[in-house]
């Protein structure tokens, strides 16, 4: 079987994983607002679920670049799919959010935490095909 | 198939001082039967190249007809003259002629997929056998040397057994062993029926060849 | 031409950097045409939206409310304001002649309700004279609005237990329209009684909202519908003069303002994707024409073995569709994955009413912005081939040698 090494769904991949990443730490996050007793918001949390979420999907898309063989590629970018799918339900489905949904949590976090997600999905399925395709060489 | 040259010319017109219509070719008759290699030889820019590339189809003559078996083929609209070409001319063209997207074996099969037919991988990978790079069948054409893309032409120009072979300096960059193998094939394809016109400056050539020409200004005489 | 889909293939993938680097530019262009049209459209949706919820001829309010912008806030942005005037200026109102209907609307700002940080706008209605917020309901919701009962705008989620609790006022939550793109939706709708209740509990609470107005009779605003054969004009004139410390405004006035806004944000979006356009289809035909150059030995090398001018045209038209047909749907499918989920912040960061057009209208931007790349991939694939055509195959082998 010929392995290949970094192919542009490798890049692809771990630049959305990381923009993910960076993205719910930095820009896409929920406002650091606290409830009166001092305790944070459910907001706060789901932030939180969704910087692990993105931290997991980074370190499996690095996986992907550096691993060579074709067969643990398309497994990797397999992974990625449910991770996906876990990030998309966290914010308002798993983990209540804010009641208006002009607040960031509703506003900014959410749509990233659906953006990221769809395009990881797209471009995972792209890598599983261009992998399995070239295993069957 | 016979080639027929009638009474073709060819000028180019340059930015240069003086007059500045250049005639490369001036009238010349030409023919050359099946299981013929013809020798055209002259030094560079006497018109050997110009004289090819119009009968090879890929140059319109200003004068004369050029004919396969009686048939004009500028005549032709250009559709049928490029199948026409595809199906029956064999060309080695000069210099390094791959195609850089292609594999050795892609290139040399090329004028298959063209009109949509199937390439004959087999008997590719036994000219390249004969040319002595069936080991280079899947390397590209950067990775070869000026030697090895020639013997790519000529297997690419050989592989349809084409009626007519048309080569331009197909010796260029080859040692001495490759070029007797080259020019072998050559005859090998003429006495096999093929009309065949070599143009060169090798002077090994004149062993293969039936008829030499000598080609001076534009004008083609026989040795 | 299966031959030259074969190539291109070929040649594409054989040049990745090349490849992708054109890819990235079509993206971009479908991105700006997609991303920004969905934008415009958005704009449009919701100065219409906003157009058919105002509803009323002329709008009053108190003075202070629409010097300070207040309504505009409330309506456009969903910004929670409150402000009054004493209810005997509604009957005032209502004695102007030229006045079919006069509709009391009562405006509330709740405290962070232990749901979030910030406060909620209540809109409390006289459900015996208003004509804009019922039939809006309805078109939702058949039922009726009792005492308690709360209609809550499209931007609020609505509790699991279906029920809202305002200044100690526990409601349930009846119905929620669709929306409407602009501040409406973060509103919350309840009858006068309600609100009343509210507003008591307030009191109670310690929240002085209102200033020397007696709560039990305090209007926020007051909706007219102009009779029949009466100028809107003249009406909210009388109004003016004959009605003190309250501002009539004609609600075409605070469309016509809103409509200007919205045109000088589409009018500079529409430049904008007019010269993206404009240049990556320079950019396109340089690249491609660099490209075609390059690629004179190539292309005598086909006509040798017997390619026809018309592959060669089919082959670089082919190379051109694949490259602006991929970055086509790359960009657009990232523009649809970007623009449709931040709506929410770009319409607030806008400040102007913003509903997102229909599915079906999406996916006509969507094939409209992919249209338009592919079309910039042609044109220069059409110029740059032309060149081609020119060529002598004999003169281009006799010169490069």
């Amino acid at each position: 079987m010929k392995q290949h090494r970094i192919g542009a769904t490798d890049i692809v991949l771990l630049v959305i994983n990381v923009l993910f990443l960076l993205g719910m730490l930095f820009w896409f996050g929920p406002c650091d607002h606290v409830k009166e007793d001092g305790s944070f918001m459910n907001c706060h949390w789901a932030g939180v679920v969704l910087a692990g979420i993105a931290t997991v999907m980074t370190v499996i898309a690095l996986a992907h670049l550096l691993i060579p063989d074709a067969g643990m590629k398309a497994g990797l970018s397999a992974a990625l799919v449910p991770c996906s799918v876990f990030a998309f339900i966290v914010p308002g489905n798993l983990i209540s959010l804010c009641m208006m949904n002009t607040m960031r949590c509703r506003a900014v976090m959410t749509p990233a935490a659906i953006a990221c997600p769809v395009l990881v999905i797209i471009a995972a399925a792209a890598d599983i095909v261009v992998q399995l395709r070239r295993k069957a060489k | 198939m016979t080639l027929t040259a009638e009474n073709i010319t060819r000028q180019y017109f340059r930015k240069s001082r003086g007059s500045n219509v250049f005639l490369a070719l001036k009238e010349t008759d030409l023919i050359i039967e099946p299981g013929r290699l013809i020798e055209v030889c002259g030094r560079s820019g006497s018109g050997k190249s110009t004289l090819l590339n119009i009968l090879a189809g890929l140059l319109a003559p200003a004068s004369g007809r050029v004919m396969y078996d009686g048939a004009d083929i500028y005549a032709m609209e250009d559709a049928e003259r490029s199948k026409f070409r595809n199906l029956n001319i064999g060309i080695i063209p000069q210099g390094q002629t791959g195609l850089h997207s292609l594999t050795v074996l892609e290139n040399v099969t090329l004028p298959y997929p063209m009109y949509g037919e199937k390439a004959p991988n087999e008997h590719a990978m036994e000219l390249l056998e004969q040319v002595g790079i069936s080991e280079l069948a899947s390397a590209y054409p950067n990775e070869l040397s000026g030697g090895e893309m020639r013997r790519l032409s000529i297997a690419r120009a050989m592989l349809r057994n084409p009626g007519v072979i048309l080569a331009d300096e197909p010796t260029g960059d080859l040692d001495d062993e490759n070029t007797h193998t080259v020019l072998r094939l050559l005859r090998e394809a003429a006495d096999k029926g093929a009309a065949v016109l070599l143009v060169t400056h090798e002077n090994e050539a004149a062993k293969y060849a039936d008829t030499v020409f000598e080609m001076e200004s534009g004008i083609l005489r026989k040795s | 031409m299966i031959f030259s889909r074969y190539l291109s293939v070929k040649n594409l993938k054989r040049k990745p950097a090349r490849t992708a680097a054109l890819v990235i530019l079509t993206a971009f262009l479908a991105f700006a045409i997609s991303g920004g049209s969905v934008i415009v459209a958005s704009l449009q949706n919701g100065l219409s939206s906003y157009r058919s919820r105002l509803g009323a001829d002329i709008v009053v309010v108190p003075n202070e409310a629409r010097s300070k912008g207040t309504l505009d806030d409330i309506l456009l942005q969903g910004i929670p304001g409150y402000f009054y005037m004493d209810s005997s200026k509604l009957d005032k109102i209502r004695s102007i002649e030229g006045v079919e209907i006069a509709s009391p609307q009562f405006y509330l700002a709740t405290s962070s309700a232990g749901c979030c940080s910030t406060s909620v706008q209540i809109i409390g209605f006289d459900p015996d004279t208003d004509f804009l917020i019922q039939p809006w309901i309805r078109e939702t919701y058949s039922g009726s609005i009792g005492d308690y009962d709360l209609i809550v705008g499209a931007n609020i989620s609505i509790p699991v237990n279906g029920k809202l609790t305002f200044y100690n006022t526990e409601c349930r939550v009846a119905a929620q329209p669709d929306q409407t793109g602009t501040g409406l939706d973060s509103a919350i709708y309840a009858n006068m009684n309600t609100i009343k209740e509210m507003m008591r509990s307030a009191d109670t609470l310690g929240f002085n909202y209102f200033s020397d107005v007696d709560a039990d009779h305090a209007v926020s605003s007051v909706m007219v519908k102009v009779a029949d054969g009466y100028s809107v004009d003249d009406v909210a004139g009388d109004i003016n003069i004959h009605v003190r410390r309250v501002e009539a405004t004609q609600a075409k006035t605070m469309v016509s303002s809103i409509a200007g806004g919205l045109l000088g944000v589409s009018a500079v979006i529409g430049v904008l994707i007019g010269l993206v356009w404009v240049l990556a289809f320079i950019i396109l035909l340089v690249a491609f024409t660099m490209i075609t150059n390059e690629r004179t030995k190539e292309f005598a090398i086909l006509r040798v073995v017997g390619a026809s001018q018309k592959m060669l045209t089919a082959l670089i038209r082919t190379e051109s569709v694949m490259i602006s047909a991929g970055g086509a749907v790359i960009g657009t499918a990232l523009s649809c994955v970007i623009v449709i989920p931040f709506s929410g912040i770009i319409g607030s960061r806008l400040g102007l009413p913003y509903l997102l057009p229909c599915a079906l209208q999406i996916c006509l931007i969507a094939a409209g912005s992919v249209a338009a790349s592919m079309l910039a991939g042609l044109l220069t694939s059409f110029i740059s081939g032309s060149r081609i055509r020119k060529n002598e195959t004999g003169l281009v082998l006799r010169e490069g040698a």
